[in-house]
């Protein structure tokens, strides 16, 4: 009976229980991951994304799994996390996303419209001023440290862009992995929330009721031409951003040359979908109590509402400027599109600019600005990436 | 570059000057590409418009939905409502066809 005892004494001192017991951050994270899946099954925020990362994040915080121990040669033993994570730490998992993301994007309505791209680069400006925001915070806020480098790994929680606010964290900010792609995936699921107040603060109802001509039509030819030539042009002036502006051109021309249907067909649909499971499992198990639950993370999740808000409002003073140098042609509204996000900051502007005028259809003028933060965020990433990484 | 910089080594003013810097580098490349996008497209249109020109027996373009009459003036608004429903409804882009002729009974 005694041995009994012993033996299920042993087990239970060696279970998670009591890890969970002597560290209650790791319960608070259990109860913030079961929340995060909540949001995602039964309110359907961003859930292909939400719910492998709140999976992986209640994975990390049950105690003693050692599923992230480190491969350990002379034991043959390695953690399975650990080995997946290897796609985030190396950067592999968001160019892939990428590819999958080129080959869903129809280029054209910004190769019809070239000056969208000026709105996808005005939309850049939450990435310096949340960049800013962190350092100003280390210098001034005691208690509170971001290394320049991870100031601008949180900045670009601004470019709306996920993937790319994954990659600069692996490269720049590795700690603050999991907090940066959280605060970016729910703010871009929060898009239809955020974006329409800023929207009516900084337009006129004159200026949102405008209607634009109807697009030209794009040959086949120029988009064939067009992601050879942007790989060509921005690799050799940022190399940096040669993973991401690289995969994203490469699915794109699978899916506009014609030849490579089922490349295309694979990169957006079975490679994206599997690359995403690790992905999200990857991110949220490095969202450890320890890790996550500090001052950090709260500041990272303001600096990126600030962010996502001044990318808005740079978009949208560009999209006046515009308004009023064309003579009215052109709809301000369009320039919060430049926020990626892709498809859903030009929804926002088809709905916004639409609720002013029922008769207003913005969403193709809207997709040109919004495929080109895709690549502003992209630069300015690579810029980032190149301005405070290694080498 | 600025490798292991600390935020009191770099500033507000560093700051500063680094997010001046990256916005004129995300204009300036984003301006080239607008720019190169502009000469393509005239590049592509002189080189098919001659062959059009050349060659008149060249195959078809896409099949209209509707008839190839142009459309009138004052359509604009019911062309834009007819295009963003097709697109919507075919799952397609507005390039991959073009509204020619509405017709109403």
């Amino acid at each position: 009976m005694s041995f009994l005892i012993e033996v299920i004494g042993k087990i239970f001192a060696s279970s998670g229980f009591v890890g969970i017991v002597q560290d209650w951050r790791y319960g608070l994270m259990l109860v913030i991951a079961c929340v995060l899946l909540y949001m995602g099954i039964v309110k359907g925020f961003e859930p292909l994304l939400l719910v492998p990362i709140a999976f992986g994040m209640l994975l990390a915080n049950l105690p003693f799994t050692g599923l992230y121990n480190s491969l350990d040669v002379s034991n043959s033993t390695v953690g399975f996390m650990w080995v997946l994570s290897q796609g985030v730490t190396y950067a592999i998992y968001p160019s892939i996303i990428f590819m999958g993301i080129g080959a869903m994007t129809d280029f054209g309505p910004l190769i019809a419209n070239p000056i969208s791209l000026m709105l996808g680069a005005a939309a850049q400006l939450g990435i310096f001023a949340a960049f800013m925001g962190a350092v100003a915070i280390s210098l001034f806020v005691p208690g509170v440290y971001f290394s320049p480098a991870e100031a601008a790994a949180i900045g670009v929680i601004g470019g709306a862009d996920g993937p790319t606010a994954i990659l600069t964290a692996s490269k720049l900010a590795p700690d603050l992995l999991p907090a940066i792609a959280i605060a970016a995936y729910s703010y871009m699921a929060l898009i239809p929330l955020i974006q329409p107040p800023v929207m009516k603060l900084m337009t006129t109802p004159k200026e949102r009721q405008v209607k634009m001509s109807q697009l030209r039509v794009v040959s086949k030819a120029e988009k064939i031409i067009f992601p050879i030539a942007v790989t060509i042009i921005v690799v050799l002036l940022i190399p940096d951003t040669a993973p991401l502006i690289g995969m994203l051109m490469l699915g794109n021309l699978f899916r506009e040359c014609g030849v490579t249907e089922r490349l295309s067909d694979i990169a957006q649909n079975g490679l994206m979908n599997i690359v995403t499971i690790p992905l999200g499992l990857s991110v949220g198990f490095k969202a450890s109590a320890d890790k996550f639950l500090t001052l950090e993370t709260l500041s990272i999740v303001l600096l990126g509402l600030c962010a996502f808000l001044l990318s808005t409002v740079g978009g949208l003073l560009l999209g006046k400027i515009l308004y009023y140098t064309t003579g009215g042609k052109i709809n301000p509204l369009i320039g919060s599109a430049g926020v990626s996000a892709v498809p859903m900051a030009a929804r926002v502007s088809q709905v916004v600019g639409q609720k002013e005028n029922p008769s207003n259809f913005l969403l193709m003028h809207a997709m040109g600005p919004n495929v080109a933060g895709v690549i502003g965020s992209a630069v300015a990433a690579g810029f980032m990436i190149k301005v405070f990484g290694i080498g | 570059m600025f490798y292991g910089i600390t935020a009191a080594e770099l500033g507000m003013a560093g700051a500063l000057l680094v997010s001046v810097c990256g916005l004129i580098v995300v204009f300036m490349m984003l301006a080239l590409l607008s720019l190169i996008i502009m000469l393509t497209s005239k590049l592509v249109n002189a080189v098919e418009g001659k062959a059009k020109t050349t060659a008149p027996v060249a195959s078809k373009p896409a099949a209209a939905p509707t008839a190839p009459v142009q459309p009138a003036q004052d359509q604009d608004e019911l062309v834009a409502v007819l295009m963003a429903a097709i697109a919507s409804e075919s799952d397609s882009s507005p390039d991959s066809f073009r509204i020619t002729n509405i017709q109403t009974h």
